[in-house]
């Protein structure tokens, strides 16, 4: 399944070029880490900065979710996770929490665009509700245009496209008063992505 | 019609809705234009043309995969022959699942199908999420914009109507601080709604997938919140794979924003499950009047439409008095077309007068949509089907058909003007041929001796001739200004070419076709190709675009049918060129004794709407200009609409002024004395224009301008 990737005349340091310049244009911010450690220790250094207590966690698009939870409690962070929530509580803590945490199954680069496949709903709403949207993924998992993640996602699954795929290109954005553009409507006003230089675990491949 | 011309004169007098619309095209435009360079948009046009007539004509094939893929999927898909259908359904489904509010994302086809209203009236609340939809539902009005609904309100009267959401004054609220209002009211709706209402920007056959296309976010958490999913889909949305989705949502974005993508967008395939577990969704297909459209090949391509919004921006009427104007729905040109089909000829009517025929909206569009042709025929189908208003009856059936009548009435207009022209070039208070006149454009007289009186046989070159040529008029040259048919024949003579002036040439009857009277049009594409084919010329050669376009394009169209007919147009057409265009294109600038004359002279060129877009002629006029030593200084917007079009300017007065306005202030600030164009009709705009004001710019054929110093 994953066979395409790489596969493309631009090598990988140029495509992580493009998609941050691209990323950077609508508004993310974008970051390298050079391992989860890396990445990590950003997150709690940004939930900090910005006074977040509760995080919701997408655990099924995120490898290594359990050691960032951990993290986070130790930094007096709680973490919850749709997966294991039950459904009221998961309403209200989606809602409350300051900052959603999501991997990303690819990036674009010719548009800076997050692509969310694995998880349901409850994982998707995480990066739509909360103020603050932090996304990770590997750099081996960029394509370079909209069609070449066409053609991977059409075959995704044994040929049944996941359910709810998001395309994700920068934070929440209007402007519909007086066509003046504002950040932040009804998604996110601040999207932070993490482009790990270490390829993923094992378990990936 | 009274209703609309009240209508335009309130949105003309409306002074905060001028400032909202000049400040939404510039950004929005700018935008578009720099999006626009990073593809290669001809490219992009006929790969969506060819796509979306693909899918058209395999539309029941595409539908049964798509429903069979989406109920694979677990959605259950519904088809609504009617509106009333499609609201049915949803307010069954509504009431069978307790909804009492439901959210919903900007969707079109939920508006067209009244469905607000039609679950208002059983008690279920409706949220549009859209921050400009919210805006304009708050409102109690209609969209003024596909894209952006609320663009015609001030951010003092969204401080209004979010007042009196919250409670809280907000009166001097910056955009940002009412965007936080909005997050803050509509996040509580959400986690309300039982039931989340959505359109399909794209619905994949193959998978039975539907593309959701938002900026805001909204789109993601009506589907994603509610327990019931409804999406209300017009079957023109489907396309057959993901391959051809991403071809739509590269431009998409480009064309409606000049984004690269838009902030989100959603692909879903059947029920997701999300919060409290599995969820339904129920995909609504409407027709109503789609499949009609679909099967007249005439209209079939107005649903290529991918409701960018790109055409709305650049169209001279809709930028002078927005979008309520078109008293519905769906706006524009494109707008008025799917009005026709969707919701009756009637209520189409008023906004299909509202087109200037400029073409602009075909050049930026996507999918190169000819709606100016589109309601070119709808005026005509209209018009077999009432016939015309008694004046305009008389005027084109029993004088504009009849040449020898049009003409003497021309001349006896001509005399009876005498005693107001004191012998000015330009005159203040006369009829333009039959219709009274407007304060705010000074109008030429008409001429005492027109072309047709002044040119007997044939006039030959000095020296060998290299070929014949028919000079075609048109009425303007012909009756009004006869100096730029003199002008004309000075410069091919010189060129070694016999001028001839067929007599038997008449109306090009476009001024009749664009008044829907396609009869007329027929009667004098005849006469006119009888009198050309008489000339026997090796070509045919106009300087009226206007004129050029009927002879290129409109003439084989109208007498399309009739195989001798069609034939004799296709002749006249293949040896037919405007004035410009044959100098370059056939007789070439090598060698050329054109040159000289206007050495340092600063001028601007100004490009008719129908030699641009309707012959793709624009660099040729230049050319020779420059090679005459006109310093050339372009001005801003030179290819948009002067705001003449024929009858249009006597119409609707209101909106042909404001587009001159915009123009000759283009016009103004590049400082030239002198302005180029190729079209008799906008030389009669500007040159109003600028007179009214005082100014002294002149306003020059080209073919004036070329035969300056000739013999
Ligand atoms: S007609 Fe063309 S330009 Fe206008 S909204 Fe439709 S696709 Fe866009």
């Amino acid at each position: 399944m994953r066979e395409g990737f790489g596969k493309t005349a631009w090598t990988l340091t140029e495509l992580c070029t493009l998609f941050r310049e691209e990323a950077q244009r609508v508004g993310a911010v974008v970051q390298e880490a050079g391992n989860w450690e890396d990445a990590f220790r950003y997150i709690i250094e940004l939930a900090k900065a910005r006074g977040v207590s509760l995080v919701a966690i997408s655990q099924s698009s995120l490898p290594h979710y359990q050691e960032l939870v951990q993290r986070l409690a130790q930094e007096g962070i709680q973490a919850v996770l749709p997966g294991e929530a039950p459904a009221q509580g998961l309403r209200r803590a989606l809602t409350e929490a300051g900052m959603g945490i999501s991997g990303a199954d690819l990036g674009i680069a010719e548009s800076g665009t997050l692509v969310l496949v694995r998880g349901d709903g409850r994982d998707r709403l995480v990066t739509a509700l909360p103020p603050l949207h932090v996304a990770l993924f590997s750099a081996h998992q960029l394509v370079h245009t909209l069609a070449d993640a066409m053609v991977i996602l059409k075959g995704w699954g044994d040929g049944y496209p996941p359910a709810h795929i998001s395309l994700i290109t920068g934070p929440s954005r209007t402007a519909d008063i007086e066509t003046a553009l504002v950040i932040g409507v009804h998604g996110p006003k601040e999207v932070h992505i993490l482009i790990l230089k270490e390829r993923e675990g094992k378990e990936e491949d | 019609m009274k209703g609309l011309q009240v209508e335009i004169k309130r949105a003309l007098r409306d002074p905060q809705l001028r400032v909202a619309m000049e400040r939404f095209v510039s950004i929005n435009t700018a935008a578009r234009s720099q999006a626009y360079t990073e593809v290669d948009l001809q490219e992009i046009q006929e790969r969506v043309r060819a796509m979306k007539e693909k899918a058209l004509e395999n539309l029941p094939e595409l539908f049964a995969r798509f429903k069979e893929e989406a109920r694979r999927a677990g959605a259950a898909v519904f088809e609504a022959a009617s509106a009333e259908d499609a609201n049915r359904y949803i307010l069954e489904l509504a009431v069978r699942h307790g909804v009492r509010l439901a959210v919903k994302s900007k969707s079109m086809v939920s508006e067209e199908t009244g469905l607000n209203r039609r679950l208002a009236e059983a008690g279920i609340r409706v949220v549009e999420t859209d921050l400009g939809e919210w805006i304009v539902q708050l409102a109690g009005e209609r969209p003024s914009h596909m894209v952006a609904p609320a663009i015609h309100k001030t951010r003092e009267e969204v401080a209004d109507l979010f007042s009196q959401v919250t409670g809280q004054p907000l009166s001097g609220a910056e955009s940002s601080e009412l965007v936080q209002v909005a997050r803050r009211e509509l996040r509580r709706i959400f986690l309300e709604a039982g039931m989340g209402i959505t359109g399909a920007n794209i619905a994949i056959a193959e998978s039975g997938t539907l593309v959701l296309v938002t900026n805001e976010g909204n789109g993601r958490l009506v589907t994603l919140l509610p327990r019931l999913q409804v999406a209300l889909v017009g079957y023109e949305k489907l396309v057959g794979t993901w391959e051809e989705a991403a071809t739509i949502l590269r431009i998409l974005a480009r064309g409606a924003t000049g984004q690269k993508i838009s902030s989100y967008v959603s692909l879903i395939t059947g029920a997701v499950p999300s919060l409290e577990g599995y969820r339904q969704l129920h995909i609504v297909f409407l027709d109503n009047g789609r499949d009609q459209m679909r099967q007249d090949l005439r209209y079939r391509e107005a649903l290529y439409c991918i409701r960018c919004g790109a055409c709305l921006s650049v169209c001279p009427p809709y930028r002078s008095v927005g979008g309520h104007v078109y008293g519905h729905i769906y706006v524009g040109g494109i707008g008025s077309i799917l009005t026709a089909f969707y919701h009756g000829m009637e209520a189409a009517a008023p906004s299909l007068d509202l087109c200037i025929g400029c073409r602009a909206c075909v050049e930026v569009c996507p999918a190169a949509i000819d709606a100016p042709r589109m309601i070119v025929d709808l005026r005509g189908d209209r018009v077999e089907q009432e016939g015309l208003p008694a004046t305009r009856r008389w005027i084109l059936r029993d004088v504009l058909r009849n040449r020898d009548r049009f003409h003497r009435a021309l001349m006896a207009a001509s005399w009876a003007q005498l005693p107001l022209t004191r012998g000015g070039p330009l005159i203040r208070h006369l009829p333009l041929f039959f219709s009274s006149q407007n304060k705010w454009r000074s109008l030429p007289a008409i001429a005492l001796r027109p072309l047709r009186r002044r040119w007997t046989g044939e006039r030959v070159p000095e020296g060998e001739v290299q070929a014949r040529v028919a000079f075609y008029s048109g009425c303007l040259i012909d009756f009004a200004y006869p100096e730029m048919g003199e002008a004309v024949a000075r410069v091919l003579r010189k060129e070694g070419l016999a001028v001839s002036f067929p007599l038997g040439q008449t109306c090009c009857g476009i001024p009749a076709l664009y008044l829907g009277d396609r009869e007329t049009a027929c009667e004098l594409a005849q006469q006119n190709i009888a009198a050309l084919e008489e000339a026997g010329a090796d070509y045919v050669i106009t300087a009226c675009p206007t004129c050029s376009m009927a002879l290129r394009h409109e003439f084989h169209r109208l007498l399309a049918g009739d195989p001798v007919w069609e034939a004799r147009a296709k002749a006249i057409a293949a040896r037919a060129y405007d004035f410009s265009e044959f100098l370059v294109k056939v007789l070439g600038r090598e060698g050329s004794e054109r040159a000289r004359g206007l050495e340092g002279r600063r001028g601007t060129y100004h490009d008719p709407c129908h030699l641009k877009r309707g012959l793709g002629v624009y660099d040729e006029p230049r050319e020779l200009l420059v090679d005459k030593g006109l310093k050339l200084v372009e001005m801003m917007d030179s290819d948009t609409c002067c705001g003449f079009g024929g009858s249009y300017s006597l119409s609707y007065p209101g909106i042909s002024r404001d587009i001159l306005e915009r123009k000759l202030k283009n016009l103004e600030a590049t400082g030239a004395e002198v302005v180029a164009t190729d079209c008799p009709g906008c030389v009669l705009q500007l040159r109003g224009g600028l007179d009214k004001k005082g100014k002294s710019i002149q306003v020059r054929h080209t073919a004036e301008i070329l035969a300056e110093g000739l013999g």
